[in-house]
């Protein structure tokens, strides 16, 4: 029968586990077919912060078999159904949302289109899903009882990552993951340069025929051994530096649990809101070349209130970017070793969960690694490409000018050619459905394979496998793209902005079907019940 | 909103189906944005027989706001369930279905990873879909009554492709499409190169912002005026002739309507059994440099029967390749001017479909011709190549040796290189679902203009159409990989099982599903016909 393939994961963050989990219940299903094992150190402090996920989080779960409400009892997990961006496109208190769900009206979805020939008096997203409005109203995406409300809400999740890390570390354990702890002290290689094992502070010599580097950006195996460059993309993305700050509801709590991840734009970046069962967790992302830690540190705490002088703060550095070639001889690099990219679309855990998905597709069975490290470094680069794109543009569409780093991402320079392109095509048609299956555009360069676009070292693709005209219309359309195009096209005297009649009556309904987040959260899964902080502002 | 004229040359089905649709989509809650006319020779004769179509027909008919069944009366049409490809693996084989509903088990599909690792008793299609079963049966994808048998089934039609235009036709008139019946007598061209007017034999000028060839092969307007070149696909299929024949129920009804189209495969090439309300349509499609007139109108009478005997052919001549660029200046060829493959993944009506679709995308309401046509002639001609690839990969799994056509398509030279690598990559690793995300795989040539041989495409390689449960209904269905999973798995393997779900609605189907001959007379009037 099927040889077994032996997998060594270095590294136990959530990166780390999730693949341990994910291979082992995808890999040996039916028989074994692939026998894991998985290194931590005991020294090394896991990077774990209060963690927003995407909807693809669920195709993992329900892989592995976890139930839902174990899992968000294990993981102080609560709902996510949107991001709000606040401050991002004048820095006035304007906002606007990214929601999971909304409805595509078939034969043609002319939503778009009918919202740019109207007069804008109804944001774009609030137009095509009833999602925002029940963001915005903090209703829970689940019924308490058997849901009986029509299409189910397309959501995801905040959690805490430690406890997540930890909670898949029993459930592979549980399964025949074997579990190290143990420091790696030395990497062998073969001959020709694949690794052949890892030896171990206690003595032990840990062979396998694939490895996985999950050391994060120490990527022990993938640079450090093997020596596979990384690939610096901060000229598109300035932050580099995030202060974080937990809020307890005991110390704090507001009344409410928001059912979706905040991006508040401040002077030089954005903070993100996450809350989980027991508190808030706060992060400052920012450009440490243009803001000092004191003043980081200082904004961040007026962000939150004067009950936030005596909370804690910790500094986390990063850098954006991939590894050149994520899989190289019979290694491969998932989560920091491999990427990253910063969270304002929380795509953090996501490209993790995606390298193990594509690695299950492209796993080695039978050796012959070359052909599949191909595709699966093709695959995983054009995803990164398609993030970076999709996060720049949430800076470049900005009108701020109040500060240095305001005016300084909306330079040509920090606003990369494919994306130019796709904004300037945009300019002559609307994104549709077909701009996805192809993302090349007009203005960009059409040369040979062996040239680059700037920034790209990939052989010319660009297609979208992550967000459609769905999510490009939400941030455009919520960051008042085409404005003065739609005045010259369609004139001054627009007809005022139509809601879907189905999301008015989805609406309509909500209140005998969805109870607040909060209280879904108390009643389900047993979350305590807070006393509000007095004067608490309600949202 | 300013209007946009258009002018369609041509009024066969895609022509037709342009005028039809684009009025729909772009002049939608009472806006003009278009101002539709054809123009149709009283004298050309359209090219029409039996027409198979595949899913997307019903988003066409959506958008245009057909009643099915009005159409299906109408067009003379049936339903089609899935395609059966007879005697492509072994000269005398028990057939294959490519099928157009499959179940997908959440949240891992390995539904073709099992039937690698079983005995292959069981076809593959069969553990995955209950449409090929429904198929044998003969069942309708339909109920007489109320919908009430779980998930749809899916469907494409087969029609009368004639009756199809006229009554799109008439559709399109009655919502403001202007019809001139006249023959062109001239074309004039701008400064600029762009086309300025066409010149009726009645003497009228007529001007359009927007020109779309639909003159089929002839190309009046793209090659024959604006001069593009047509690019030959005919190195990776041979057929270039097709001997159709229809078969009256009146003179033989054999006492059911198969849901499903039947392509079977000859000593030199492949026939199509179409069924409609009053016949069935059968063409062969061959290669004239294998097989005479003759030889070939005998070999089809011969799979028909003896009482095909006097039944009338007719040969059709085609050539297999696309226009090098179907968007050029302020024309755009859709149709046979645009392209065309051979049917056997009925994708005919769809290629002419696709480029409305797409072309009620990217319509120029506001000019920008140029950066337009760049998109649209990518995605088509990603489109065209994808198509390719899929009916070339149909020849190339045969084991057929049996005469010198089927010799000569299993030659490696008539492989084409992007489907020799991808076919190479599913040796290492079983296709999945990231490989149509990007299709450059392992092995392909990188050129600096393009990937392998004669696709001069910056590389990309995105597939939408046809993606991994096509690929593997026609894979699996062809015994593909029977020697790697030997090497693999071993001699010793497990019977093949069939999805539970499968089974469960196997069981219920007679009792939901009528047959496919008696939906048609009680839903939308076929008449009733003895049994030969």
């Amino acid at each position: 029968m099927t040889n077994v393939t032996r997998v060594l994961v270095v590294g136990g963050g959530s990166a780390g586990w999730m693949a341990a989990a994910y291979l082992n219940a995808a890999l040996n299903r039916d028989e074994k077919t692939a026998d894991i094992a998985l290194i931590e150190s005991p020294d090394v402090p896991r990077i774990g912060v209060g963690e927003a996920t995407i909807p693809n989080i669920n195709h993992i779960l329900r892989v592995i078999g976890i139930d839902e409400e174990d899992f968000m009892r294990r993981v102080d997990g609560t709902f996510k159904q949107s991001i709000r961006y606040v401050n991002w496109l004048e820095g006035r208190g304007d906002f606007y949302h990214h929601p999971f769900s909304r409805y595509r009206p078939s034969p043609i979805d002319t939503t778009g289109r009918d919202w740019l020939m109207s007069d804008r008096s109804i944001p774009f997203t609030e137009t095509v899903t009833a999602q925002t409005a029940f963001c915005e109203l903090g209703l829970s995406p689940k019924m308490v009882g058997q849901w009986d409300f029509g299409t189910p809400l397309s959501y995801a999740f905040h959690m805490n990552a430690l406890k997540f890390a930890d909670y898949l570390c029993e459930v592979s354990t549980a399964r025949g993951v074997t579990h190290h702890l143990d420091h790696v002290v030395d990497v062998h290689t073969h001959e020709d340069g694949a690794i052949d094992a890892v030896s171990t502070k206690s003595g032990q010599r840990l062979e396998a025929d694939l490895f996985i580097d999950c050391t994060g950006f120490a990527a022990l195996l993938m640079e450090k051994t093997l020596g596979v460059d990384w690939v610096d993309c901060s000229q598109w993305l300035l932050c580099d530096r995030a202060i974080t700050m937990a809020v307890p509801y005991e110390h704090h709590y507001r009344g409410y649990v928001r059912p979706f991840t905040t991006a508040t734009a401040l002077s030089n970046g954005w903070v993100w809101e996450i809350p989980l069962q027991d508190k808030r967790s706060l992060g400052y992302v920012h450009s440490s070349s243009l803001l000092e830690k004191e003043d980081a540190e200082r904004e961040i705490r007026r962000f939150e209130g004067a009950h936030a002088e005596s909370l804690d703060t910790r500094f986390i550095y990063f850098k954006v970017g991939y590894r050149e070639k994520a899989w190289v001889k019979n290694c491969i690099a998932i989560g920091l070793a491999g990427n990253f990219i910063e969270p304002l679309e929380s795509t953090g855990l996501y490209l993790s969960d995606l390298a193990t998905v594509i690695l299950t597709e492209h796993f080695p069975h039978h050796g012959d690694m070359e052909a599949l490290a191909f595709r699966f470094n093709r695959v995983m680069v054009n995803r990164f490409y398609e993030i970076l794109d999709f996060i720049n543009m949430h800076y470049c569409l900005t009108r701020r000018t109040d500060t240095e780093f305001w005016r300084e991402v909306q330079k040509s320079e920090r606003i990369n050619d494919r994306l130019q392109a796709k904004l300037d095509f945009w300019r002559v048609k609307p994104p549709s459905p077909s701009d996805f299956e192809d993302q090349f555009v007009p203005g960009q360069p059409n040369r040979p394979l062996e040239s680059r676009l700037s920034g790209d070292h990939r052989a010319p693709i660009d297609t979208a496998g992550l967000w459609g005209y769905e999510s490009y219309e939400a941030i455009l359309y919520g960051m008042d793209f085409l404005r003065e195009e739609c005045d010259a096209w369609f004139g001054t005297d627009r007809p005022k902005t139509r809601v879907l009649p189905r999301v008015i009556q989805k609406l309509q309904m909500a209140p005998q079907k969805l109870v607040r987040h909060e209280e879904w959260l108390h009643q389900v899964l047993g979350m305590p019940r807070y006393t509000v902080a007095a004067g608490a502002r309600r949202h | 909103m300013q209007t946009t004229r258009v002018l369609i040359v041509g009024g066969g089905s895609a022509g037709w189906m342009a005028a039809a649709y684009l009025d729909a989509a772009l002049n939608h809650s009472g806006e003009r944005n278009v101002d539709i006319a054809l123009v149709e020779s009283p004298d050309v004769p359209r090219i029409g027989v039996g027409e198979a179509t595949i899913p997307s027909i019903n988003h066409i008919l959506a958008a245009i706001g057909i009643d099915e069944k009005d159409f299906m009366r109408r067009t003379e049409a049936t339903f089609k369930q899935a395609i059966k490809f007879t005697n492509w693996v072994h000269p005398q084989d028990d057939g294959y279905y490519h099928a157009f509903g499959r179940f997908t088990p959440t949240p891992l599909d390995d539904a073709g990873a099992h039937w690698l690792r079983s005995d292959r008793s069981i076809p593959f299609m069969e553990t995955i879909s209950a449409q090929p079963r429904l198929c044998e049966w003969n069942l309708s994808p339909q109920m007489l009554g109320r919908w009430d048998f779980g998930a749809k089934l899916t469907y494409a039609f087969h029609m009368n492709a004639l009756k199809f235009a006229d009554y799109l036709s008439e559709v399109a008139v009655s919502r403001g499409v202007r019809h001139v019946l006249a023959n062109v007598a001239g074309i004039e061209l701008a400064e600029n190169g762009d086309i300025a007017n066409v010149q009726t034999d009645t003497g009228e000028t007529l001007v359009a912002e927007l020109y779309i060839d639909c003159t089929g092969f002839a190309a009046l307007l793209m090659e024959q005026t604006l001069g593009v070149k047509w690019v030959d696909f005919s190195e990776w299929l041979l057929c270039d002739r097709a001997l159709v024949m229809p078969v009256p129920y009146e003179t033989h009804y054999p006492g059911f309507v198969r849901p499903y189209t039947l392509s079977t495969a000859l000593s030199s090439g492949w026939v199509w059994d179409i069924p409609l309300h009053s016949r069935r349509g059968v063409g062969y499609v061959h290669s004239s440099a294998f097989i005479s007139e003759d030889e070939a109108e005998q070999e089809i009478k011969a799979y028909e029967g003896a009482h095909a005997d006097d039944l009338d052919t007719r040969m059709v001549h085609f050539k297999v390749g696309m226009r090098e660029k179907a968007w050029f200046r302020n024309c755009i060829a859709v149709g046979l001017s645009g392209g065309f493959l051979e049917p056997l993944e009925s994708t005919g009506l769809y290629l002419s479909d696709l480029a409305t679709v797409l072309l009620t995308e990217l319509f120029p309401h506001r000019g920008h011709m140029e950066q337009l046509a760049l998109r649209y002639n990518r995605i088509m001609s990603n489109r065209f190549y994808e198509v390719l690839d899929f009916i070339n990969m149909h020849y190339c799994l045969t084991q057929r040796r049996d005469t010198p056509f089927w010799r000569e398509v299993s030659r490696p030279e008539r492989i084409n290189d992007r489907l020799k690598a991808k076919l190479e990559f599913w040796r290492s690793k079983p296709v999945a679902h990231a490989d149509f995300e990007d299709q450059l795989m392992p092995g392909q040539a990188f050129t600096a203009t393009g990937i392998g041989k004669m696709d001069t495409r910056s590389p990309i390689d995105t597939g939408k159409l046809f993606t991994r449960s096509s690929y593997e209904a026609v894979m699996y269905g062809m015994d593909f990989l029977r020697d790697e999973c030997r090497e693999w798995y071993g001699d010793d393997l497990p019977q093949t099982g069939v999805h539970r779900r499968i089974a469960e609605r196997l069981n219920q189907a007679p009792s939901k599903l009528p047959p496919h001959d008696l939906w048609l007379q009680r839903m939308v009037g076929m008449p009733a016909y003895s049994a030969a």
